[in-house]
């Protein structure tokens, strides 16, 4: 009978989680609409130039429909999205989509790249430090310096070093083709992830290290168990859930981190464009970037809860 | 385009003035010594396969009557011809037509004969009057410059544009945007997506546009069967990218990887100065910045206030400072660059008593302020925020005004906003100057005057109204002999100046880059105005 009503729960949690997601999703879009419409300025003025008659204006105004409410103008857009159609920017004149396409791919193959440094170096600093405790305050002052660099600063080192120093590196720009693009994206990518890396290494570490602390660790090490049997069966998989969690936000906060990063080494991504278009007050392109990357946010977060419930069964078993 | 608020001929600079901000103030040292301005490069000597170029901005459109951006403007020179044509040093002679005043309200363009479009088809007369009146129409940008255009209408090898009111400027302006021929059958079918990255365009100028990826960059390549033999290109190839942060370009261009820029944020400029890789040119330009008064009431609705002004600030410092001496003191409201080359004596002898009479003098300002009877009240003044030269100048005008008892109080407003305030009223309430700036496209004084001294326009922030100076300004515009036009404006010149509505502070410079290998790059800001890639080439 217990058995039966499982899958039914599956089906409620799912329900409950797709729900939530989309609330999230709606409620923040609205708020960066509507803050975006209460910012001052207004985003005709750069449409129709600084010498245009007051006509002009209000064609261009009411051409745009920034005359009408905040209601209907979310409204207007809102049904437009959910039918695929994602506006068209006040700027460029162009559909948002065709603005986002080549952008997308600079900033997801960035972000890609940084996820992949932060969680191979930040996981296996972490696991060292962790278990070799002579080590432990070295690797402390490491990433504590890692964790305090601000992206930018990482930036202008490395251009500074790589880039115009020895010139092995580009200075700017995100490259086209596989390999010439992972030689544009090397160092911005290392830029982006420093601090990631740097948290991720110290919860790693700290997690494996109290986990290797435990009665259940002294037993298994007493019982004469390969240690790393020991370390990867009841040291890391208990201690992947706190890392695991870390990490998921810290991969969801590279996209937002990338907004700097991008700009610094000139790449034209998701994140410079965001810039721009909430300069210019361009709705439709900022409210599609957003929404980006609250999606991010939302299904990394979604992903973890699962992965969460997959290492440990407590959690499956308690909702 | 003319008295654009700096603010929005800046407009796609936004992000590089916001991360120009790493500019020190003891670099100022290194930029006393004085530097000749300087409107082209030695010639270049020979071909290159490709010249990789930055844009302060992506344009947002290639559209010419749209393209008002400083990349948009520069990139489309290269693309279109216009129906005059500029040189570096801003003298027009006939480009795809030649023209014929025929009497006060009629112009006559006859089009050139055997020009061809990319595609191979021949230039029309259609297509030029499509192209004007594509301007023409209310929603472009450019329209105001056909403000006194009643038709444009084609016959045979002849476009015949009628005037409500007989207007010199509009044909000065024929050599810019507003001037420039796309062909009709391409733009028609083209439709929404003309100027778009998907759309493109279609003329007939040194350099056919290749592709423009989105985010990414702009690839034109050599028009081999161009027209003019004077201007075919060099270079085979040229790519634009679009390199906002100052920090980034400085570095890619020291670096080589990109060979050469313009609008070179003046912070950048100590660091370029020295740079191995190429050479930091400072070249004559129209743009130039002041401060505005922005509303008829407040303070400085008293006159002696706003002359206090004129004198307080020490523009040569200003220049050397904060522009890194990529500026020349500027002290009439009309910049000494938009004095047309043949009447340059005329308005020299005119400005040379305005240089005296307003020289840095604190003791002055403070009997001005004196008798102004100014009671201390905090003074508003409005800059654009992200905008380091700006908010720098904004600081140095603020110390001095001090020193001659004037309290400030600096306000940055967001870009869009201080727009807005350039042109609405109501948004300049509680704000008594604004820190902006003017672009000439023409070198054509009328350009700017109408737009600040006529009654009821939108940049005539005072109210001023004078009746002599309007109709001295009005009469000018239908004066087609150059001369008499000349004394009219310096006329007039000497009875708006001591109103002093506007506080000139300096001319600006253009800033160019240019890496060694290559040469023969227009330093000046006419290569706002020319296909300024093709006359780049190897320098050795």
């Amino acid at each position: 009978m217990v058995k039966n009503r499982a899958p039914m729960r599956t089906i409620r949690r799912w329900s409950a989680k797709l729900g939530g997601a989309a609330v999230t999703l709606l409620a923040s879009s609205f708020v960066v609409f509507a803050a975006l419409a209460a910012a001052p300025g207004d985003p005709v003025s750069q449409l129709v130039g600084q010498k245009a008659t007051a006509a002009q204006r209000a064609a261009m105004r009411a051409e745009l429909g920034l005359d009408d409410p905040l209601v209907v103008r979310y409204w207007h857009w809102l049904t437009g999205v959910l039918h695929g159609d994602l506006g068209t920017s006040l700027t460029y004149r162009q559909e948002v989509s065709a603005l986002l396409g080549p952008r997308i791919a600079s900033t997801l193959a960035l972000v890609a790249l940084s996820a992949l440094i932060t969680l191979a170096t930040g996981i296996g600093l972490g696991v060292f430090g962790g278990v070799n405790s002579r080590w432990r305050p070295a690797m402390n002052a490491l990433t504590g310096l890692g964790v305090a660099i601000p992206g930018f600063v990482a930036a202008a080192v490395l251009i500074g070093v790589f880039a115009v120093g020895l010139g092995w590196f580009p200075t700017f720009g995100a490259g086209s083709g596989f390999a010439d693009r992972l030689w544009h994206l090397t160092l911005p990518a290392l830029a982006l992830s420093m601090s990631g890396t740097a948290y991720i290494a110290q919860v790693t570490a700290a997690a494996v290290g109290e986990e290797a602390g435990r009665d259940h660790v002294s037993t298994a090490v007493g019982r004469g168990l390969p240690r790393s049997l020991i370390l990867r069966r009841h040291v890391v998989r208990n201690a992947a859930i706190p890392v695991l969690t870390v990490s998921g936000l810290m991969a969801a906060s590279l996209v937002a981190g990338a907004v700097v990063v991008e700009s610094a080494f000139a790449i034209d991504g998701l994140g410079s464009l965001l810039v721009k278009s909430v300069i210019s007050k361009d709705y439709a392109v900022v409210s599609a970037v957003s929404l980006i990357i609250v999606t991010v946010f939302v299904v990394v977060m979604t992903v973890i809860d699962a992965a969460q419930a997959a290492l440990d069964p407590r959690l499956r078993e308690r909702r | 385009m003319p008295v654009r608020h700096l603010a929005t001929a800046l407009l796609v600079l936004g992000l590089t003035a916001c991360s120009a901000g790493l500019g020190r103030s003891s670099d100022a040292a290194d930029a006393t010594q004085p530097t000749e301005l300087l409107a082209r490069l030695p010639a270049a000597k020979g071909e290159v396969d490709q010249i990789v170029w930055n844009l302060s901005g992506e344009p947002d459109t290639l559209f010419p009557p749209n393209a008002a951006t400083y990349g948009g403007g520069q990139v489309l020179g290269n693309l279109c011809d216009t129906l005059l044509k500029s040189d570096a040093d801003f003298r027009l002679t006939p480009g795809l037509a030649t023209f014929e005043q025929v009497d006060p309200h009629t112009l006559v363009y006859k089009v050139r004969d055997g020009v061809k479009f990319w595609n191979g088809d021949p230039l029309t007369a259609e297509d030029v009057a499509y192209s004007m009146n594509r301007a023409k129409d209310p929603s472009s940008l450019v329209s105001y410059i056909y403000q006194n255009v009643k038709s444009i209408k084609a016959a045979g090898d002849e476009v015949t544009v009628k005037f409500s009111t007989p207007d010199e400027l509009f044909n000065h302006e024929m050599a810019s945007i507003a001037g420039m021929v796309m062909q009709k059958t391409y733009a028609e079918q083209a439709g929404k997506n003309l100027g778009a990255p998907s759309g493109g365009v279609m003329c007939s100028g040194p350099f056919k546009l290749d592709s423009w990826k989105s985010g990414d960059s702009i690839t034109l390549s050599r028009n081999d069967a161009y027209w003019d033999s004077e201007r075919r290109a060099l270079a085979k190839s040229v790519k634009f990218t679009f390199v906002t942060d100052s920090t980034a370009l400085t570095q890619a261009l020291n670096a080589g990887e990109i060979d050469g820029a313009y609008e070179i944020s003046p912070s950048a400029v100590p660091a370029l100065r020295s740079s191995k890789a190429g050479r930091l040119v400072f070249g004559p330009s129209m743009q130039t910045t002041g401060l505005a008064v922005a509303r008829p009431d407040g303070p400085l609705r008293n006159v002696k206030l706003r002359q206090a002004f004129q004198t307080l600030i020490d523009r040569e410092a200003l220049a050397k400072v904060v522009f890194n001496g990529a500026a020349t003191p500027g002290y009439t409201s009309l910049s000494s660059t938009t004095w047309p080359n043949d009447q340059k004596q005329v308005y020299q002898e005119a400005y040379q008593p305005f240089v005296k009479e307003r020289s840095f003098d604190v003791a002055k300002a403070k009997a001005l302020v004196a008798e102004s009877g100014y009671q201390g009240q905090e003074l508003v003044l409005a800059i654009r925020s992200g905008d380091d030269s700006g908010s720098r100048t904004a600081q140095l005008v603020q110390q001095q005004a001090k020193a001659a008892g004037i309290t400030i109080k600096i306000s940055p407003l967001p870009p869009l906003a201080f727009d807005q305030a350039g042109y609405d009223p109501t948004k300049r309430q509680g704000l008594d100057l604004l820190l902006g700036g003017s672009f000439n496209v023409a070198q054509d004084p009328l350009e700017p005057l109408g737009f600040t001294l006529l009654p009821g326009q939108a940049y005539n922030y005072t109210g001023y109204d004078n009746a002599e100076v309007t109709k001295l300004l009005t009469e000018a515009r239908q004066t087609f002999d150059p001369a008499e036009r000349a004394r009219m404006i310096v006329a007039a010149q000497q009875l708006y100046e001591p109103d002093s509505a506007l506080i000139p502070l300096v001319e600006n410079s253009t800033i160019t880059f240019l890496n060694h290998r290559l040469s023969g790059a227009i330093t000046a800001f006419s290569y706002w105005t020319m296909p300024q890639m093709a006359f780049v080439g190897a320098a050795g």
